[in-house]
């Protein structure tokens, strides 16, 4: 089966204006990243910020071009349909955004907000519309009369459900979850990581899933990939790269990831204060070589003039972008 | 720094070039015919074409725009249609006063507007404040004109503390000069106060709620430095702005309160010029005032620059 | 800062508009005068007492009278009908010219700043062009090319007024663009036409009202100097501007001449700003003018007396008895944020006060430090720092508390330095806010406090601006300005939640450094139970403005005594894979003024009983849950 989703060698560019006579200076937020995503899997992405995960799925979705690469969606080079996405490919690909309140239009109903979802995509009746509404609010776990509702009458998590509504209400096949739990409390963060793992069996679905927490993403995806500075530096099966991480950034972010046990907490800090502590470098200015040679307990020269190439690993299914990466490994084991 | 006063410059002149071009296009689509005005409406068909030849009208329209340009950045603006005299002679000769009478309403307003602003802010809800609001709504909305009037009436009529008409210029007696700027400089500044002290306050109390004054709470600094340097310089950003535009506007007012004081600035001949079409005038004179406003934006980008770090190009 | 319990003011733009400025009298009153105005115009043939065009040289120049109720002007023309006539001539002419600039202005700007482009390059370079050039003066020289007469001269301003109405919805719809619902609607696949016009534009409609109001006073302004000096209206039309001209030319002869029309006019633009105003507080309110901002004054209550409770350690370096704080409620009546909370931080400890949002946390540091916003008030309770009592003190005496005693980190770094000011001169002020020394001494010291915090480069970094760092590096320099004058206790209000996970280690390690050496005691305000673990020594676990538990950070982990804390500590993702379901606790988070009667967890809580809904539970033992003894929660994890 081939997959849903394959993002080859993708680079995206932001241009900002710096001077005021228009003079640009091109930032490279991604740079050559390949990734699959199969049918019904989640693929979770993770990375810092600066790391350029969400351009990542903001050029899937059509709102940032495509610099270099192709992303090809059950076959098709979306890079051949120009500036306007064609609205056979909306209705395959959506989106549930970080900040529910503001990605929800302030002045609309939220029944208004997913029935325009409909309207747009399906040629239905009013009537079969309004079933329709019911039924997707349902499958969030809304009940019908929050559709009267304006999003400011809602809470963090029920908008948060109303925005996987609107994107589940055309039927999509993948939906982006760009960081959709970041904004919530952690109560509230269980019971919509848990609707969308429910909505994933329910229909097939299969996301992309960008966080910046690695226990998080840990717990919904099936593969797992690491972005430092807009480059991939590890992928691989969630439970894999999470218990045996191959890369020095992936170790680095997990070994910086707090647990709630006291003891266990203890003994990782003292492990990570063994660690070199660096600021990251500004995505303006990426170092030579390898990005995260500046912060690497690993770092040789060769890290620092060459560009490591992002290839399988000696485990399955496993690939990363490292030169040391068989020093890193004898030294895990 | 050097680099924001240099790029800003450089983008005048581009700037300068297009207001020339809008303003040429301008006043030669206007429906009044100067050779009609001055020859009366009886002249003869070879009387017209004479004179519009005399005049340099029957040229090209682009040979009579950069004509004017290429004479312009000389020094030279042409002569009036009217009364033959150099048009940059007339602009000089009025020049000034005009420009006294802006710069001196602007001190006027900021030296009012500025403190209003800041103590309407640090009183925001209390009886202070809800006063303050209705003085500046109400300055807001008296017509200069009326104001000039009345100011008029009151002080050079009746009370006889200053002259009526006429004006001192500044080589003769800086004294009298400026007492001669005090009721007209009033009558502009009143409104371009108002609207300072409005946007003053606004800025203040937004600033006041930032979480970096709240910081500096937290660090105990007193209350009166927090205010003056802190508050007020960030506040300070977005006021420059809304000078900036005053001061095109206390420009455009002047020209209408000259009327009223019988000065001799820029007013009268631009009105004039407009009345009869006289196009040499009317460009001349849009010209300069724009470069005046043109400048004044400069400046305040560079004062914008210099309040705020981020704007300054890296 | 707003006091969190207003409502959401989105709200107010749903409840009916004219229920709102109903409220309001000055709006009432402003709205009367116009339609007042408007009537009068309308009907001006009809209720003028004489044709104000009409002169009648034997009675010219009087004042007010018998025959001639405002007086007559230079030819006999009456005054009162003269204005009636007038307010015509300036309601046509602010309708005309702002109805045009709203028209053109908005349709040009919605497409501009939604399509970008050429199409915004040109449209900016022609709107800098025409502001470039004084308003007056353009009018003037638009008239010359239309040519005389009040509906030229009106359409001149139209055309100015379309620049300014251009540039406003040009930066709305740049600002609305950028809103994440713009993106969902494209994603969505929704055309261009119907985002510009059922996305944008209701968001914009706001802004405009405001302003299409103010406008029409300019645009009144604007006709009566076009008429006074000539270029406005013609002769067989009256208008206020006109008259003023009329008085200043027989200003001698007849000084109550310009009185009249001078009132009108002002009068009319007043109620328009004023109109403009109330409408502004009505559609668009921010802070300054939500309700429950407009008291300043927060008078300190007494110190209530309380007798402390049973754990009191005289020991404690900071000891918070029995607080409680309230606001105003939006229906009225007063809410509780913090009820009888009671926590205390011994010297060298970290204390972790550890709660979802909304549960008063944040609010305990702002009453600590005696900065909470406006219209919330300390209604009892003790707060102690080494025994002295901090409420009741006057702001003055706290002042030498807060930065000398108490320093205060919060949440996002950035926001809490002044954007204009060097790092030295903030860093520097605070230093020497409490000691004497020079400024020199100051910035050396400053310098000193960088280098502590691990800032590189500290000399040169001095002089640097916020946002010339890094959101770490910033946090650390916010850090070393709280530690200026190294205080005895650090409150740290969520000090690593804006961070990335690699830079949030860090910077705990630092505070936990800092705190060695610097021998603080912290107290350290987080929504994530791994800070917790991994920095504190105790924990105080806090929901809907009440503290739940406390104790030991070791022993609440492993054996957490409230339903709250063990159901937070179970929501936790703990890197399981994707077959387990996450422990969650369900319903969420009730607001400040509609705290659940009884137990205030038990709505959610799954070891509920009738009881707990009847009476508020108590806090005993380090617990306040009246089943902690029989609950033994640590085996449900």
């Amino acid at each position: 089966m081939t997959p849903l989703l394959t993002v080859e060698n993708l680079s995206v560019d932001y241009h900002l204006k710096r001077s005021l006579l228009g003079r640009g200076v091109t930032l490279s937020a991604v740079r050559d990243v390949s990734f699959t995503i199969e049918r019904g899997r989640t693929f979770g992405l993770v990375g810092e910020s600066g790391s350029g995960k969400s351009t990542i799925g903001r050029t899937i979705l059509g709102l940032a071009a495509i610099a270099g690469g192709r992303v090809v969606f059950d076959g098709t080079d979306i890079g051949a349909f120009g500036a306007q996405l064609p609205l056979s490919f909306r209705r395959e690909v959506q989106v549930v955004f970080q900040d529910p309140l503001s990605s929800l239009n302030p002045r609309q109903t939220i029944g208004t907000t997913i029935g325009q979802a409909i309207s747009r995509h399906r040629d239905v009746s009013r009537h079969e519309r309004q079933r329709d509404i019911v039924t997707v609010l349902d499958s969030v776990g809304l009940a019908s009369y929050q559709a009267e509702r304006y999003p400011y009458e809602l809470s963090g998590g029920q908008r948060q459900r109303v925005a996987i509504a609107r994107a589940l209400a055309v039927r999509p096949r993948l939906i982006i979850c760009d960081e959709p739990v970041s904004a919530l409390d952690v109560s509230t963060q269980s019971q919509v990581i848990n609707l969308l793992v429910d909505l994933q069996h329910a229909f097939g679905l299969s996301y992309l899933f960008i966080a910046h927490n690695l226990d998080v993403v840990r717990h919904i995806s099936h593969t797992i990939g690491v972005l430092y500075l807009g480059r991939l530096v590890e992928t691989g099966p969630a439970a894999s790269v999470y218990g045996a991480p191959a890369h020095p950034y992936t170790q680095m972010l997990l070994a910086s990831t707090l647990v709630a046990d006291p003891q266990a907490q203890a003994a990782r800090s003292r492990a990570r204060r063994r660690q070199p502590r660096t600021e990251p470098p500004s995505p303006l200015n990426p170092p030579p070589g390898c990005p995260f040679n500046t912060r690497c307990a690993w770092a040789a020269d060769v890290c620092r003039t060459r560009m490591p190439a992002f290839e399988a690993t000696a485990s399955q299914g496993r690939h990363a972008a490292c030169h040391r990466i068989e020093d890193v490994r004898t030294a895990a084991s | 720094m050097k680099r924001l006063l240099l790029t800003r410059l450089l983008s005048v002149v581009p700037m300068l070039f297009f207001v020339s071009l809008f303003t040429f296009l301008l006043v030669r689509l206007t429906s009044t015919d100067p050779i009609a005005q001055i020859l009366g409406q009886g002249a003869s068909d070879a009387d017209r074409a004479e004179y519009a030849q005399r005049l340099g009208l029957d040229r090209p329209l682009v040979d009579q725009f950069f004509g004017w340009i290429w004479s312009a950045v000389q020094g030279d603006l042409g002569n009036s249609l009217y009364t033959s005299l150099p048009v940059a002679e007339s602009i000089a000769d009025r020049f000034g006063v005009t420009l006294s009478l802006a710069i001196a309403g602007m001190l006027f307003a900021l030296s009012v507007g500025i403190p209003l602003g800041i103590a309407g802010a640090l009183r925001h809800g209390s009886r202070w404040d809800r006063l303050l609001t209705i003085v500046v709504s109400t300055g807001l909305a008296v017509p200069s004109i009326w104001l000039a009037l009345l100011l008029s009436l009151a002080f050079a009529v009746t009370l006889r503390w200053f002259q009526v008409v006429g004006y001192t210029p500044f080589s003769e007696s800086p004294l009298e000069w400026a007492r001669g700027l005090v009721l007209p400089a009033v009558a502009l500044g009143i409104h371009t106060a108002a609207v300072i002290a409005r946007q003053t306050r606004s800025a203040m109390i937004e600033v006041l709620q930032a979480r970096y004054i709240q910081a500096l709470r937290a660090r105990g600094l007193p209350r009166r430095q927090i205010v003056l340097r802190y508050a007020t310089k960030n506040a300070l950003v977005p006021v420059l702005s809304v000078i900036a535009i005053q001061m095109s506007v206390l420009v455009g007012v002047s020209f209408v309160i000259e009327r009223i004081f019988a000065v001799p600035g820029l007013g009268t001949l631009l009105i004039d010029s407009v009345v009869r079409a006289d196009f040499p005038v009317l460009q001349g004179t849009v010209i300069v005032v724009a470069s005046v406003v043109l400048v004044v934006n400069l400046l305040t980008d560079v004062a914008y620059g210099l309040i705020n770090p981020k704007v300054r190009p890296q | 800062m707003a006091a969190t319990i207003t409502e959401d003011d989105e709200s107010r733009a749903h409840t009916r508009l004219w229920q709102r400025l109903a409220q309001r009298p000055l709006a009432l009153a402003c709205i009367g005068y116009l339609l007042l105005l408007l009537a009068v115009a309308i009907a001006a043939p009809y209720i003028a007492p004489y044709d104000p065009l009409h002169p009648d040289i034997k009675s010219r120049l009087q004042g007010p009278g018998a025959a001639h109720w405002f007086g007559t002007d230079d030819l006999g023309r009456d005054t009162l009908s003269r204005l009636i006539f007038g307010a015509r001539t300036a309601v046509l002419a602010s309708l005309e010219s702002v109805t045009f600039g709203v028209v053109v202005g908005v349709s040009i700007g919605l497409i501009v700043g939604y399509l970008g482009g050429w199409f915004d390059r040109i449209a900016m370079r022609v709107a800098d062009v025409m502001q470039s050039i004084p308003a007056v003066l353009l009018a003037l020289a638009l008239i010359g090319v239309l040519g005389k007469g009040l509906a030229n001269a009106m359409l001149a301003v139209g055309v100015i007024f379309s620049v300014s109405f251009l540039r406003i919805t040009r930066a709305v719809v740049l600002a609305e663009k950028e809103q994440l619902y713009v993106d969902a609607a494209r994603v969505l696949g929704l055309r261009t036409l119907s985002i510009l016009l059922r996305q944008i534009l209701p968001n914009i409609a706001a802004p405009l009202i405001v302003q299409a109001s103010i406008a029409l006073g300019t645009a009144l302004l604007i006709e009566a100097m076009l008429s006074f000096l000539g270029v406005g209206i013609d002769s067989t039309q009256v208008s206020w501007g006109a008259m003023l001209e009329t008085a200043r030319q027989f200003q001698t002869q007849q000084p109550l001449l310009p009185i009249f029309p001078g009132l009108a006019i002002t009068l009319s633009v007043l109620a328009f700003n004023l109109l403009g105003d109330t409408l502004r507080d009505v559609l668009l309110p921010t802070g300054a003018t939500a309700p429950g901002n407009t008291e300043r004054h927060v008078v300190p209550p007494q110190p209530v007396s309380t007798p402390p409770s049973s754990r009191t350690d005289t020991d404690a370096l900071l000891q918070v008895s029995n607080l409680t704080v309230t606001a105003p409620r939006p229906g009225g009546g007063m809410a509780e944020l913090l009820s009888d909370v009671s926590v205390h931080v011994m010297r060298g400890e970290t204390l972790g006060l550890v709660g979802e949002s909304g549960c008063g946390k944040s609010m305990t540091a702002s009453a600590i430090m005696g900065l909470l916003p406006p219209a919330v008030h300390i209604a009892g309770g003790s707060i102690r720092l080494a025994g002295t009592e901090l409420i009741g003190l006057s702001d003055d005496a706290l002042r030498h508390v807060r930065g000398r005693r108490i320093g205060m980190v919060f949440q996002e770094p950035m926001a809490a330095l002044s954007p204009v000011h060097t790092v030295g001169r903030q860093i520097s002020d605070a230093v020497r806010a409490h000691t004497g020394l020079g400024r020199k001494q100051a910035l050396a010291r400053a310098a000193e406090l960088l280098a502590l915090v691990g800032v590189p480069d500290p000399h040169r970094r001095l002089q640097d601006y916020p946002h010339q760092f890094s959101g770490g590096m910033a946090q650390r320099v916010v850090i070393a300005g709280a530690l200026a004058c190294e205080p005895e206790l650090l409150i740290a209000d969520e000090p690593t939640t804006a961070l990335d996970v690699t830079i949030q280690a860090q910077v705990l390690d630092l505070l936990m450094d800092l705190r060695q050496r610097l021998s603080m005691s912290v107290l350290l305000i987080t929504h994530d139970l791994g800070v917790v673990a991994d920095a504190c020594d105790r924990v105080a676990v806090m929901y809907g403005g009440e503290v739940v538990e406390t104790g030991s950070v070791r022993a609440t982990f492993s054996r957490p005594r409230h339903p709250y804390t063990a159901a937070l500590l179970a929501a936790m993702p703990r890197g399981e894979g994707i077959g387990t379901a996450l422990a969650t606790i369900p319903g969420r988070v009730p607001p400040a003024w509609a705290w659940p009667q009884g137990c205030r967890f038990h709505p959610r809580c799954a070891h509920a009983t009738p009881s707990c809904r009847q009476a508020p539970s108590v806090l005993q033992d380090g617990v306040r849950c009246r089943r902690a003894g029989e609950l033994n929660l640590a085996e449900a994890r």
